[in-house]
């Protein structure tokens, strides 16, 4: 009786690719000694937007107290994201001012912004800098009350908050 | 004899497609992978201790496996299958992304941020690209002389 055939293409296959993916390693770990400015092999990137609105001087707001805001009514809310996705759904009370089109936005609720006007911004998440960048030209214009909710929409969704 | 040309050519004209290809793709990304590694991020698929990582290991690979499809016989069905993994994980994130709403670029062939965001070009050309592979991959079946070597070795 014959001992049964094995599939000899199967080890060199997988050998092969251990190579490769080794020598991609390799050349990876590499390049860091070669380059004058290595990427660092950890960053912060969840906090990233917090870490620049800090720097820019927006106050950043959690998730309870973005409960508290729409409750109250006490800010104007805006949503940063492009029209498309304020469409399909946005925090209760949030008026669109898409980033991309900031300066017809602003033209648009100039009628409801007065300098002691508090605004809270946010964009998808915190991923997103949009949310930051209005945040920082509505200051430039002149409203200081501005405060950044940078967990933004994601958060707002999966914590089952209600949306509209 | 005419019909092995044929073959030889539609195989051969696979594997450039996925290595110049696979080549396109690594090369911006090592150029500056602070911008890749903002790409990573922007899928929100990766906890942020594996972003940074992942952004330096995806080009080199990608380079590894153009040169390993082209230029190294030996390694070519083995380059195939890893270009045919990372094409499949990559066209799931594109998916992921899209069914999540998530405006991004999607840096493919680029590190700039500013790109359209991803679309079904993306996830059609993908698929072509895989199904490249799977040709390339029946192609690398059918040459005598490297099953020969690998059953050798």
């Amino acid at each position: 009786m014959n001992p049964p055939r094995t599939d000899t293409k199967n080890l060199p296959l997988f050998r092969g690719s251990l190579a490769i993916m080794v020598i991609g390693l390799v050349l990876a770990v590499l390049s860091q000694f070669v380059r004058t400015h290595p990427l660092p092999w950890y960053e912060e990137w969840s906090a990233q937007v917090i870490k620049a609105a800090e720097l820019e001087g927006v106050p950043v707001v959690t998730l309870e107290e973005v409960d508290a805001i729409v409750a109250s009514g006490s800010h104007i809310i805006f949503d940063a994201r492009p029209l498309s996705d304020y469409d399909s759904g946005h925090i209760p009370t949030a008026m669109p001012f898409p980033e991309t089109e900031m300066q017809t936005a602003f033209e648009d609720q100039a009628s409801l912004l007065m300098p002691d006007t508090e605004i809270l911004v946010y964009c998808s998440g915190l991923a997103c800098e949009e949310s930051l960048v209005v945040a920082q030209f509505l200051m430039q214009a002149g409203h200081e009350r501005v405060v950044l909710y940078a967990a933004g929409f994601k958060e707002w969704t999966d914590r089952g908050r209600e949306i509209e | 004899m005419k019909r092995e040309l044929i073959e030889k050519m539609v195989f051969w004209t696979m594997w450039i497609i996925v290595s110049v290809t696979f080549l396109l793709a690594a090369w911006p990304k090592i150029g500056d992978p602070q911008g890749f590694a903002k790409t990573v991020y922007n899928y929100q698929l990766l906890p942020d201790v594996l972003v940074n990582p992942a952004a330096l290991y995806i080009p080199w690979i990608e380079l590894a496996i153009a040169v390993a499809i082209l230029l190294i016989p030996r390694l070519r069905r083995s380059g195939l299958l890893l270009a045919g993994i990372m094409l499949a994980v990559f066209t799931l994130a594109k998916g992921i992304s899209m069914y999540r709403g998530i405006d991004i670029s999607c840096g493919c062939f680029s590190t700039d941020q500013e790109g359209g965001p991803i679309s079904w070009k993306d996830i059609i050309l993908n698929l072509l690209l895989i199904a490249s592979v799977v040709v390339g991959y029946i192609g690398c079946e059918n040459e005598a002389p490297e099953t020969a070597t690998d059953a050798d070795s």
